[in-house]
């Protein structure tokens, strides 16, 4: 959608039909078919006083909304495409508003329910014969990005895509202008902005922003200023005078696509009309930047050195390929909160191993990384199908890690990162392997971003990764490599990655190698190492070049994080406690050294029989007397929690030993998780096999679960009067399929009498309770 | 904004004090909470009327005995809606991963803090009234009594409050972010200084309520 001139959208809709009598609670889009007339008034008004594009009444036409209304979403949306042609504007845009429940995982709504809800009402619209497509007043990003894809994959029309933001510059569920901005004009909207929330001048910097960043217009239709209650009525602080004056400026900003949202009327369009008369649209400059996204946070590339951690990356990691094929999620999360809390920048997201369905995978891996951690993602697969699904379902503007000069992978992966806004990292190999000079590597990057071109991705979204081969075998190319960034930094002018730590393969002392290959080929220019953050030695090369190279400003950071650096904390003394005061006292570094210590000697199962079990013990016999509480008892827990994974790191799967396999669940419709997470710690630290579906779980997946673990005792939680019926539910089903288990329930809402109601074969009033049930009932079953 | 900690050490089903640690690490999370937390609300104030099932309050339906009860005597009502935001969920679901005792003390704080939010909010709903010359009634929220808790997609899309505060509701009538409160507070002429019932007898939760159990419900 090219724009010559400014296009001039309508005012208010909701606003106008309260002054004509809708009541609090009523539908407005049934007003459609009920006071058409009314409808095609206002529109009239609109276009009367400039308007060029009217907006269809159905802001909250979708399935859900209209559910019980007794008309259908096409009934609606196609009576309200008539309306609005009746006035005769120029153009006729299909309004889509937010359905009104979140996508998970803040809500329980699915990215594929919000997109069919969207599709549903786009196809209508379309069908209807709109001329564009208006998404607007969305506050949460991932919502938008199911209604543009909606709209994208089921019309051809133009689609503008409007967010709110609130004072603090962000949207309810925290996105920020930048980040909206780059991550809409990835999906490919015609048009970016802000709408509804705060008034005109409210609004002033976040326009700013998207003018400065948006490759596509910028549409702003503001409220008549922040809404207020007064003497039970909604008022607008606002007048069209001052409205209008602030829309000049905008104009004279670079904003193109001008409206009003709640409180305007046609008052407001026409001094609009007016006042731009005398403005010429501005073509705003924008900068061009290298950047990835999460749904609340921007990554710019460039100027500085930016991490991409490793970590979640199977490859000869014999704990994480458990964690992958026993569906482990907490285990991935949790290396991904550790390497953010260790600096890093961006998380690359790895789940291949030959026997996982890796495009599933990486899906679900996906959602729970972006739902915890603000790190943008790099996706890292060489299955197109993983590619595509985990971009899909990313929450922002990914990288995909990798293409490379074969031109089938280029033509496989590029169009996916076209259609998604993703960057692409390439790979200097090809069909002949990698080249041993970094001529050749320059070449085959070249060839890579001139195919990128032709497929539509500007320059700027890749990124070159150069490749390093171990110094033990061809010591030769290192340099080369340093040669190729350089190349490519200066005549191509990319951003670069590398995966460094490949260097020392088969080299002793391995960190050395790589600190000094990291300050190498940073010196050579590298804008965005793949490394550990975990490794102290690495990120001390990352710190002292941030200092070296000017960005750690008078090196603040630095002094921060090493000035104690030389009188380092006393080590924990280890000589006079026994494990099992470190458990009851909750000293987590000393109960993991004195398992290591113990691990040297012992048998695992020993050290978990002999020193957890009898302390847990202890401490749930004082927590049940109430000499302690719950936070000491957790306290207690974590610490064998941290002691245990030393176990699981030290030994292989073939010498783990469960006391008795259980499945966990928070039922379908319940987000409230906390007990349920508590539950399974403390089971875990008792040495059962927890398999965890996490919250929100459908009852068919319990029962699967169930079926296929041979599971014989089922934990389910629910803490709302509401999801019981789920939990009941849950139950039947469970007994229906014939499982063979027992269920024990727990959550707020539940006691003895409502577990048996729902069928339960035990109730757990807390987790130390439920600890006792299946100690009791697997001892029951061994004996 | 502050939190009440003798209230955040209540959730955690502390009886008495605290043990030290636990002392530090309610002071460290009340301040990440209060740091982290949005609160906004919103309320308006509407006409009533009683109906034999229930109350209509500006197009809601409230349905139940219950909620005739507590606006018995009232012209008027406040339908208000509190929260802290999604950033207190996402705070509390992070901690959930790697230190989940943390993540408990956390939500106990956030409990605390959307009181003191709703506290707020009814003290700007008192102001109101008494310029109206008018007394208020406690807060009633939906799940209390018979007072359904279906009825709140209702209640928030009548405030608008996905627009206003960003405040919504999930299929299964959980609000979402989940620390929020979405209540009723009657205004009425009579000189009867709130009528304060027993929170806990109309509580739905009155048979199951860990606080009751342990023989002290704070309301």
């Amino acid at each position: 959608m090219e724009i010559r001139d400014f296009l001039i959208f309508d005012g208010a809709m909701g606003t106008m039909l309260q002054q004509r009598g809708l009541k609090t609670g009523e539908l407005p889009e049934i007003y459609n078919i009920t006071h058409s007339k009314t409808i095609i008034d206002i529109h009239t008004e609109y276009v009367n006083a400039g308007s060029h594009v009217v907006t269809t009444n159905t802001f909250g036409a979708n399935a859900l909304k209209l559910n019980g209304s007794g008309y259908s979403v096409q009934e609606v949306i196609k009576k309200a495409v008539e309306n609005a042609k009746a006035a005769k504007p120029k153009y006729v845009a299909l309004d889509i508003g937010p359905i009104g429940q979140l996508i998970e995982s803040l809500g329980t709504l699915s990215f594929d329910e919000a997109y069919n809800l969207f599709a549903e009402q786009v196809k209508a619209g379309a069908e209807a014969g709109v001329d564009l497509i208006l998404i607007e007043t969305m506050s949460d990003l991932y919502e938008a990005k199911a209604a543009v894809l909606a709209a994208k994959e089921n019309c051809d029309l133009p689609v503008i895509c409007t967010m709110s933001f609130q004072k603090d510059g962000r949207t309810f569920t925290g996105t920020d202008a930048l980040t909206a901005t780059l991550v809409l004009n990835g999906l490919g909207v015609d048009a970016v902005g802000a709408n509804c929330s705060l008034g005109p001048e409210d609004l002033m910097d976040v326009v700013n922003t998207m003018l400065e960043y948006s490759k596509v217009p910028v549409a702003v239709q503001a409220n008549a200023g922040i809404p207020r209650e007064e003497k039970g009525r909604t008022v607008f602080d606002v007048d069209a005078e001052s409205f209008a004056d602030s829309v000049s400026k905008m104009a004279g900003m670079g904003v193109k696509i001008i409206g009003g949202c709640c409180g305007t009327t046609p008052e407001y369009i026409k001094l609009i009309n007016k006042g731009l008369k005398n403005i010429k649209p501005k073509e705003p400059v924008v900068k061009t930047v290298t950047a990835v996204c999460s749904g609340s946070r921007t990554h710019i590339l460039g100027g500085k050195i930016t991490v991409i951690g490793e970590r979640i990356n199977p490859t000869g990691k014999k704990r994480l390929q458990e964690a992958l094929r026993s569906h482990q999620i907490d285990y991935i999360l949790g290396e991904a909160v550790d390497q953010l809390n260790a600096g890093a920048d961006i998380l690359d997201v790895n789940v291949g191993l030959p026997e996982i369905d890796e495009a599933e995978m990486i899906k679900t891996v996906v959602k729970q990384v972006q739902s915890v951690v603000p790190l943008p993602l790099q996706i890292d697969s060489s299955d197109e199908r993983a590619i595509e699904g985990a971009v899909r379902y990313y929450n922002g503007r990914p990288i995909i890690n990798s293409v490379n000069g074969k031109r089938e992978v280029m033509d496989k992966i590029f169009p996916i990162a076209k259609k998604y806004g993703a960057l692409v990292i390439g790979l200097t190999l090809d069909e002949k392997g990698i080249p041993k000079t970094a001529l050749e590597r320059f070449e085959i990057a070249k060839r890579i971003l001139d195919t990128a071109i032709f497929y539509g991705i500007p320059k700027e979204d890749i990124l070159i990764d150069c490749l390093v081969l171990t110094a033990s075998a061809q010591q030769q190319q290192v340099m080369e490599t340093l040669n190729a960034i350089k190349m490519v930094k200066s005549q191509l002018g990319l951003k670069t990655v590398l995966g460094v730590s490949n260097v020392s393969f088969g080299l002793p002392n391995r960190p050395l190698i790589n600190s000094v290959f990291l300050a190498a080929a940073l010196s050579a220019g590298l804008d965005a190492p793949i490394i550990n953050p975990l490794s102290s030695e690495i990120m001390q090369v990352v710190d002292t070049y941030r200092v070296l190279s000017g960005e750690d400003e008078n090196a603040a950071l630095y002094i921060e994080k090493y000035s104690n650096a030389e009188n380092p904390k006393p080590a924990p003394k280890t000589t006079e406690k026994t494990l099992k005061d470190c458990i009851l006292e909750g000293l987590k570094e000393e109960a993991v050294q004195k398992v290591k210590a113990l691990l040297e000697t012992n048998d695992p199962i020993e050290i978990v029989d002999s020193h957890f079990i009898p302390a847990l013990d202890i401490v749930g016999g004082r927590y049940e007397k109430g000499e302690i509480f719950l936070p000491q008892l957790i306290r207690s827990a974590q610490v064998v929690q941290s002691a245990f994974e030393v176990i699981r790191q030290s030994q292989s799967k073939s010498a783990d030993r469960t006391k008795g396999k259980i499945v966990l669940a928070t039922v379908e419709g319940d987000i409230h998780d906390i007990g349920k997470n508590i539950v399974k710690l403390m089971l875990e630290n008792y040495g059962f096999e927890v398999i965890d579906l996490g919250k929100d779980v459908k009852i068919q997946r319990v029962v699967d679960a169930v079926l296929t673990s041979g599971a014989k005792l089922v934990g389910l939680s629910a803490l709302m009067t509401t999801t019981v019926k789920n939990m009941k539910d849950t139950i039947s089903a469970l007994r229906q399929a014939g499982a063979d288990c027992k269920v024990m329930v727990g959550g707020a809402v539940l006691n003895e009498n409502y577990a048996k109601m729902v069928g339960a074969d035990y109730y757990a009033k807390d987790a130390q309770a439920g600890v006792r049930i299946a100690v009791k009932f697997f001892n029951g079953k061994n004996d | 904004m502050l939190i009440d900690k003798d209230e955040v050490i209540r959730y955690l089903r502390i009886k008495g004090k605290a043990d030290p640690e636990t002392e530090r690490l309610v002071d460290e999370c009340i301040k990440e909470c209060e740091g982290k937390a949005k609160p906004r609300y919103f309320y308006r104030i509407c006409g009533l009327s009683f109906k034999e099932s229930g109350v209509l309050v500006d197009g809601l339906k409230l349905p139940g005995q219950d909620i005739k009860k507590h606006l018995s005597g009232c012209s008027k009502a406040a339908l208000m809606a509190a929260t802290l935001g999604i950033e207190m969920d996402r705070l509390i679901n992070f901690y959930l991963v790697k230190d989940i005792g943390r993540s408990l003390i956390l939500d106990a704080c956030a409990t605390a803090m959307i009181e003191a939010v709703c506290d707020e909010c009814q003290e700007k709903i008192r102001e109101e009234a008494e310029n109206l010359g008018f007394n208020i009634t406690d807060r009633f929220s939906p799940g209390y009594g018979d007072l359904p808790i279906e009825i709140q997609s209702e209640f928030i899309r009548v405030l608008d409050t996905a627009r206003k505060i960003g405040l919504h509701c999930s299929q299964n009538s959980i609000l979402i972010p989940r620390k929020s409160v979405t209540a009723i507070i009657g205004l009425n002429e009579s000189s009867r200084e709130n009528i304060e019932e027993s929170r806990c007898e109309n509580c739905n939760l009155a048979e199951s309520c860990g606080f009751r159990k342990d023989g002290r419900c704070g309301n």
